[in-house]
């Protein structure tokens, strides 16, 4: 027990303090596509990282500490318009969605974690996307609800996992 | 490396969402300092998120490991232990890190009050001897760092009700 402990203790702060040495990096997919002839590159449209093509997607979103509200209206203004939709995938999307706020924080921000599970394959799940569709009359830059949510991020933004299922336990 | 986030335009011009995967915890306690503390595997809120960063090479043996633990929460006579498999899933990113794989606990809703230590849980259900082996397959299985984040969740939104 006491090993296990100690173990846990050590991955948590292998976990603090590894986290900076993650920013360097390329991304992975650049290798592949750098491979291709220029015009093949071109051809290839590179997929939308909104949706996804596994089981489940994931997305923790940093929000400034001085703009939850502003965030949270954003979330709820997109149930809104999923729910209200006339499109039966969005309403699909919206059955599976859930948004939890953490307990922790990240270099003072708030943090909030999107589940998508299970996801509505080729789906878009940009809040972006989805509030344009309902906003499209209402661009101004600095007051409308897209850029609400544009300025509510802190620096690290959003990270998004594409998830595929390994293992269910309750089945 | 994780994959960032990419515009989300809706046909506006906008939103380059870089982030970068979640390690620097403030509130994640090291347990070796701050021995009091409970354990972080303990969650009290509506669900709970955990990103197990993997070996490559070790992802057969951290997902055997698994299995071993769905079989061992199967077999538990337990309420309680009937109720952490209820809602653990386990999937696996598409992205990396580093390297290694991403593999996703999405623990919804917890079993308040329950440890979710993959070790205790090993030792309780196939005992001393082989729960200790099955834990150190697992532990093994490991990169560096071993956890990405640990988030303890507090349900906002359900967009579907």
């Amino acid at each position: 027990m006491i090993n296990r402990r100690r173990t846990a203790a050590a991955i948590l702060a292998a976990c603090v303090s590894g986290a900076a040495g993650a920013s360097a990096q390329p991304p992975t997919a650049a290798p592949d596509a750098q491979r291709l002839p220029e015009p093949a590159r071109e051809a290839t449209p590179a997929p939308n990282p909104w949706t996804f093509p596994g089981d489940a997607g994931l997305m923790i979103i940093f929000v400034r500490p001085d703009k939850t509200a502003d965030f949270e209206a954003v979330l709820a203004r997109a149930k809104e318009t999923l729910l209200n939709s006339d499109k039966a995938a969005r309403r699909e999307q919206a059955a599976g969605w859930k948004v939890f706020k953490a307990r922790e924080t990240a270099a003072g921000a708030v943090i909030y974690v999107s589940v998508m599970d299970p996801i509505v394959k080729d789906a878009d799940y940009s809040l972006g996307s989805l509030l344009g569709e309902e906003t499209a009359g209402d661009a101004d830059p600095k007051t409308s609800i897209y850029a609400k949510y544009l300025q509510s991020f802190s620096p690290q933004a959003i990270n998004l996992l594409h998830l595929a299922a390994v293992a269910d336990f309750s089945r | 490396m994780v994959r960032l986030a990419a515009p989300s335009t809706g046909g506006r011009a906008g939103l380059v969402a870089l982030g970068l995967l979640v390690g620097a915890l403030s509130a994640i306690p090291a347990r070796a300092q701050q021995p009091a503390q409970p354990s972080p595997f303990l969650f009290n809120s509506d669900a709970g998120v955990i990103l197990n960063f993997v070996k490559a090479d070790k992802t057969a043996d951290f997902e055997s490991v698994l299995n071993k633990l769905k079989e061992g929460l199967a077999k538990s006579e337990k309420p309680e232990r009937k109720a952490m498999a209820a809602g653990w899933k386990v999937f696996k990113a598409s992205e990396s890190n580093n390297g290694m794989a991403i593999y996703v606990f999405i623990i919804d809703p917890v079993a308040k009050g329950q440890e979710y230590s993959v070790g205790n849980l090993l030792v309780e259900a196939f005992g001393g001897e082989e729960g200790n082996k099955l834990y150190k397959t697992y532990s093994d299985s490991y990169g560096n760092p071993a956890i990405g984040a640990l988030l303890h969740l507090s349900s906002f939104l359900d967009l579907g009700k």
